[in-house]
C-alpha cells in the first residue's frame, strides 16, 4: 500500500510539472504580443515600454520567465497582477474576492446537479417505464448539449422579464443594505456556502446515526425542512440573513443554468452503469433471498453503479472553469471565470496561470484521493493486477 | 449453410474472388452492427437529425442558384428592405393598422413565407445564414473528430504495445492534458490569433517603427484549424488514457500471442491487431469530442473572438450586439442556432450512444418489443422489405422536395 501511495504521489508530480509547462508554454508562445502591447502602449514611447517590461520581468528569455514562475510556485507564490504602473496586487488576494462567488454558484450547483443526475439515472435505469424513462433522457441529452448563453438567456427571459424573481441589475452594490454591512460581499458568500455543507453534513450524519441505532430512515421533505431551518439558524446567528437573500437573488440565474447544464451528464453514466449492473448475479441473489426492490436498487445496484459516476466527476473537475467562464460572461455574474477571461484577453499571465494551475492542483489531489480510496476498496489495484 | 460449403479454400481463391469473400463478410458484419444499433431508438433519431443536417449545406447551394437568387437571401450581405430597421412600416402590414402608434411595435423580423425562420436584425434571412453555416459546423466537427481519433488511436497502440518507458511517458503527458480544459484553451486561441504577426510585419514595423495594435490584423480562423486544435487537446487527454486500457485489454489476448509466436513485426500486430480493436471505441469518442468541438466553436463567436460572418456562434452574438437597434430581445435570430447547435451536438452524443452500445455488449437492453404472443419483435423499420426500402426512401425525398418547392417557390409569390 506504502509503495503504491508513493508511486501515485510521484506519477501525480509529474503530470503537474508536464502541466505547468504546457499552460506556459501553450499560452505563451500563442500569444502574438505580451501585455504591454495589449494595454495600448503602442503609442507610447520605446523607452516607457522597456522600462515596465523590465520591471514586470517581461524582457527575460522565456524559458528564465518559466524558471521564476516555477519557483515561485514552489514557494506556494502565485505571482501578482500586472498594472500599468509595474506590480500589481499578488494573485493571491485577487483569488480572496473572487473565489467565493464562483464556490457560492458553481460548486453548490455541481454538488445538487451530482445529486439530481444519480437519483434520475437511478430511477431510469433500473426499470425503464414507458412514457417517462424515454422523454427523461432525451431532455437530459437536450439540456446536456444545450448551447450555454441562450440557456442563460432563456433564463433571464423567465426569470427576470416574465416573473421577476431575480433583479435584472446583476451588480450586487446596488442594494443600498450593503451600505452598512458588517462583512464584505465576499465574506458573506463564503459564510453562506459554509453553512449549506454544513448543515447538509449534520443531515447526513444525523441520517446515518438514526438508522444504525433505529433502523429507521429520515423521509426527505423532514432532511429539506430541517436544512431550510437549520441555514436560516446559522444566518441569524451571523445576523447576514437580508443580505444573503440578496445575494440568493442575483444568484438564481447562473445557479440555475449551470444546474440544467450539469445534471444530464452525471445522470447519463449514472443510467448506463444501472443497466450494466441490473444483470449481475448478486442482485438475482438478492432478489432471490426476498429483499425489497427498492432496497436491491439503492443499496445493491446503485453503490457499484456509481463508481464510474464519480470518476468521471473527478475527472470533470477543470471544466467547472469552463461553465463558469461561459455562465459569467453571458449573465454578469463577477467570479474567478470574469478574472479568467479578462486576463486572457489583456495576456495578464499570472493570474490566469494561477487560476488554472490552482485548479489543476485541486482535481489532482481529489483523483489521487480517489484512487487511493479506490485502492483501499478493492486489493486488485493495490497489488497491481489491475494496472496493467 | 449450403452456400459456405461452396466457398472454396483460402490459398485456392484468386485474388478477386478474396476481396469479395472480404467485403461480402465485412458486409454481413455490417449487417449485424446495424441490427444492434438501430434498436436505440435514440441513435436513430440521431442519425436523422444528422442527415438532414448533412443535406443542408447542398440544398442551399442548390437554392441559391434556382429560388433564392440575388441580394435578398445573400447569407452575409442579403438585407430585406420590409425588416431592416427604417422609419417606412413593412409592405405586408394591412393598411388599417398603420396607425401612429402602431408602426414601430410591428415585429418586423416575423417569419413569414418570404422567410421561413425570420430574418435577424438587419433583415437577413435567418434560414439561408443557417443553412450556410451548416458547412462550417461540419467542417470543425470533423476535423476535431479526425485529430482525435488520429492521436488518441497512435498514442493508445504506441504506449499499449511497447509498455515500459514509452507508456509512463505518454501516461503523463495524457495526465497532464486532463487538468487544462480545451474550451478555455480555445478562447486564449481566439483571442490570440485575431492579431497576426507574421515575418513581414515585424520587418514593417521594425523600418516603421511602433508596435501594431491589438485589433490591427484581424484574422478569421478557420474551422479546420479550430477542429485541429480542439482536436489534439481533446485527444491527447481523455481519449487516449480510455483507448490505452482498452488497447492493454486487447494485446493480453492470445491472438496477439499467436501472432507474436509467429514471428509477426511490431507494425503488423499494431496495424492489423490493435488498432482494429480499437477503432470502434475510438469512434465513440470521436462524436463525443465533436459535441465539445462544435459548442466550444459556438460560444467562441458568441463572444465575438471568431469574426467569421457564418457561424452559428457568430448569429446568436449579433442577436445579442444587435439588439439595441429595434429595442427587443430579436428571438428568431437567437432561437434558430441556438437550437441548430443543440440539436447538432445532441444528434453526435445520441449516436454515440448508439456505436457504444454495438461495441460493447454489456450495455445493451433485452429488447421489449413484443407482440401479443411474447415473441420479441425488432421495430418497423427493420421489417421493411428491400424493395419497400427503396420506394420509402424516395417517397420520403419526393415529399422533402414538394414541402421546399411548397415553402420556397409556390408560397412566397401569394
Amino acid at each position: 500500500m506504502a509503495q503504491y501511495l508513493v508511486r501515485r504521489i510521484f506519477s501525480g508530480l509529474i503530470a503537474f510539472l508536464i502541466f505547468t509547462l504546457i499552460v506556459f508554454f501553450a499560452f505563451n508562445l500563442l500569444a502574438p504580443y505580451d501585455y504591454v502591447t495589449t494595454i495600448s502602449l503602442g503609442l507610447a514611447g520605446n523607452e516607457a515600454r522597456e522600462a515596465l517590461r523590465n520591471e514586470l520581468g517581461l524582457n527575460l528569455p522565456l524559458w528564465q520567465q518559466y524558471f521564476h514562475w516555477i519557483s515561485s510556485l514552489a514557494q506556494g507564490n502565485l505571482g501578482y497582477e500586472f498594472t500599468l504602473f509595474g506590480q500589481g496586487r499578488p494573485v493571491a488576494e485577487i483569488f480572496k474576492d473572487s473565489i467565493p462567488s464562483t464556490l457560492l454558484v458553481f460548486v453548490t450547483s455541481a454538488f445538487l446537479a451530482f445529486w439530481i443526475g444519480v437519483y434520475l439515472g437511478k430511477v431510469t435505469g433500473w426499470k425503464p417505464k414507458k412514457g417517462t424513462s424515454g422523454p427523461i433522457t432525451v431532455g437530459s441529452i437536450a439540456l446536456y448539449t444545450a448551447f450555454p448563453p441562450w440557456l442563460a438567456f432563456l433564463m433571464i427571459f423567465l426569470l427576470v422579464d416574465n416573473l421577476g424573481w431575480a433583479p435584472a441589475n446583476s451588480n450586487l452594490l446596488v442594494n443600498p443594505i450593503w451600505r452598512e454591512a458588517r462583512y464584505s460581499i465576499p465574506k458573506v458568500m463564503l459564510f453562506m456556502v459554509g453553512s449549506f455543507f454544513a448543515v447538509v453534513l449534520v443531515i447526513v450524519v444525523f441520517s446515518w446515526l438514526l438508522r444504525k441505532y433505529t433502523g429507521r430512515t429520515l423521509p426527505s421533505f423532514i432532511s429539506i425542512l430541517i436544512f431550510i431551518g437549520g441555514v436560516y439558524l446559522i444566518w441569524l446567528a451571523l445576523g447576514i440573513v437580508t443580505h444573503s437573500l440578496d445575494i440568493m437573488r442575483i444568484a438564481l440565474i447562473p445557479f440555475l443554468t449551470f444546474l440544467l447544464l450539469a445534471f444530464g451528464d452525471t445522470m447519463l453514466i449514472m443510467q448506463s452503469g444501472m443497466r450494466d449492473v441490473k444483470h449481475e448475479p448478486y442482485i438475482q441473489l438478492a432478489r432471490g433471498i426476498g429483499v425489497p426492490e427498492k432496497r436491491i436498487r439503492d443499496k445493491h445496484a446503485s453503490r457499484n453503479a456509481m463508481l464510474p459516476v464519480f470518476s468521471r466527476f473527478v475527472v470533470n473537475l477543470p471544466y467547472l472553469l469552463t461553465a463558469a467562464v461561459i455562465i459569467e460572461q453571458t449573465t454578469g455574474w463577477r467570479g474567478m471565470g470574469q478574472v479568467m477571461f479578462d486576463t486572457v484577453y489583456n495576456q495578464n499571465s499570472y493570474v490566469y496561470m494561477g487560476i488554472l494551475v490552482v485548479v489543476g492542483i485541486i482535481a489532482l489531489i481529489t483523483r489521487l484521493a480517489l484512487d487511493i480510496v479506490y485502492a483501499f476498496l478493492d486489493p486488485r489495484i493495490r497489488y497491481g493486477q489491475n494496472n496493467v | 449453410m449450403n452456400q459456405q460449403n461452396s466457398v472454396p479454400a483460402f490459398q485456392e481463391m484468386s485474388s478477386l474472388e478474396r476481396r469479395r469473400q472480404h467485403w461480402a463478410a465485412s458486409y454481413r458484419r455490417f449487417r449485424g452492427s446495424w441490427k444492434i444499433f438501430s434498436q436505440n431508438k435514440v441513435a436513430v433519431l440521431g442519425l436523422v437529425i444528422l442527415i438532414i443536417f448533412g443535406s443542408l449545406p447542398v440544398i442551399h447551394v442548390i437554392l441559391r442558384s434556382s429560388a433564392w437568387e440575388g441580394k435578398l437571401y445573400d447569407p452575409v450581405y442579403g438585407f430585406d428592405m420590409d425588416s431592416a430597421p427604417h422609419p417606412s412600416p413593412p409592405s405586408w402590414i394591412p393598411a388599417n393598422l398603420l396607425a401612429e402608434d402602431n408602426v414601430h411595435r410591428v415585429d418586423r423580423n416575423r417569419p413569414s413565407f418570404v422567410h421561413l425562420l425570420g430574418t435577424d436584425t438587419l433583415g437577413r434571412d435567418v434560414l439561408s445564414i443557417l443553412m450556410a453555416s451548416t458547412l462550417n459546423t461540419l467542417l470543425v466537427g470533423l476535423s476535431a473528430a479526425l485529430t482525435t481519433a488520429v492521436i488518441g488511436l497512435s498514442v493508445a497502440s504506441l504506449s499499449a504495445y511497447y509498455r515500459g518507458w514509452v507508456d509512463g511517458f505518454f501516461t503523463h503527458i495524457s495526465d497532464a492534458f486532463l487538468l487544462l480544459p480545451a474550451p478555455i484553451f480555445m478562447i486564449a486561441v481566439g483571442v490570440y490569433l485575431q492579431s497576426q504577426r507574421t515575418i513581414f510585419t515585424e520587418i514593417a514595423y521594425m523600418f516603421l517603427g511602433g508596435e501594431p495594435l491589438n485589433n490591427e490584423l484581424k484574422r478569421v480562423i478557420q474551422p479546420v484549424e479550430f477542429g485541429i486544435i480542439y482536436g489534439i487537446i481533446a485527444g491527447a487527454g481523455g481519449a487516449a488514457i480510455v483507448l490505452r486500457s482498452h488497447g492493454l485489454k486487447t494485446i493480453a489476448m492470445s491472438f496477439v500471442e499467436a501472432s507474436r509466436v509467429a514471428g509477426a513485426r511490431a507494425t503488423h500486430i499494431i496495424f492489423k491487431h490493435l488498432v482494429p480493436h480499437m477503432i470502434p471505441l475510438a469512434g465513440v469518442y470521436m462524436l463525443v469530442v465533436v459535441t465539445g468541438a462544435v459548442v466550444a466553436d459556438g460560444f467562441l463567436s458568441f463572444f465575438g473572438l471568431n469574426p467569421n460572418p457564418l457561424n452559428w456562434g457568430t448569429m446568436i452574438y449579433n442577436a445579442r450586439v444587435y439588439s439595441g437597434v429595434n429595442n427587443e430581445i430579436p428571438w428568431y435570430s437567437l432561437m434558430a442556432p441556438a437550437l441548430a447547435i443543440s440539436l447538432f451536438a445532441a444528434a453526435f452524443y445520441m449516436i454515440s450512444r448508439g456505436i457504444h452500445e454495438v461495441v460493447e455488449p454489456r450495455l445493451r437492453d433485452e429488447p421489449v418489443a413484443q407482440d401479443r404472443f411474447g415473441i420479441k419483435r425488432s421495430p418497423w423499420y427493420q421489417r421493411l422489405s428491400r424493395l419497400e426500402a427503396v420506394v420509402g426512401f424516395l417517397a420520403v425525398i419526393a415529399l422533402i422536395l414538394l414541402v421546399t418547392v411548397i415553402f420556397v417557390v409556390i408560397l412566397p409569390r401569394f
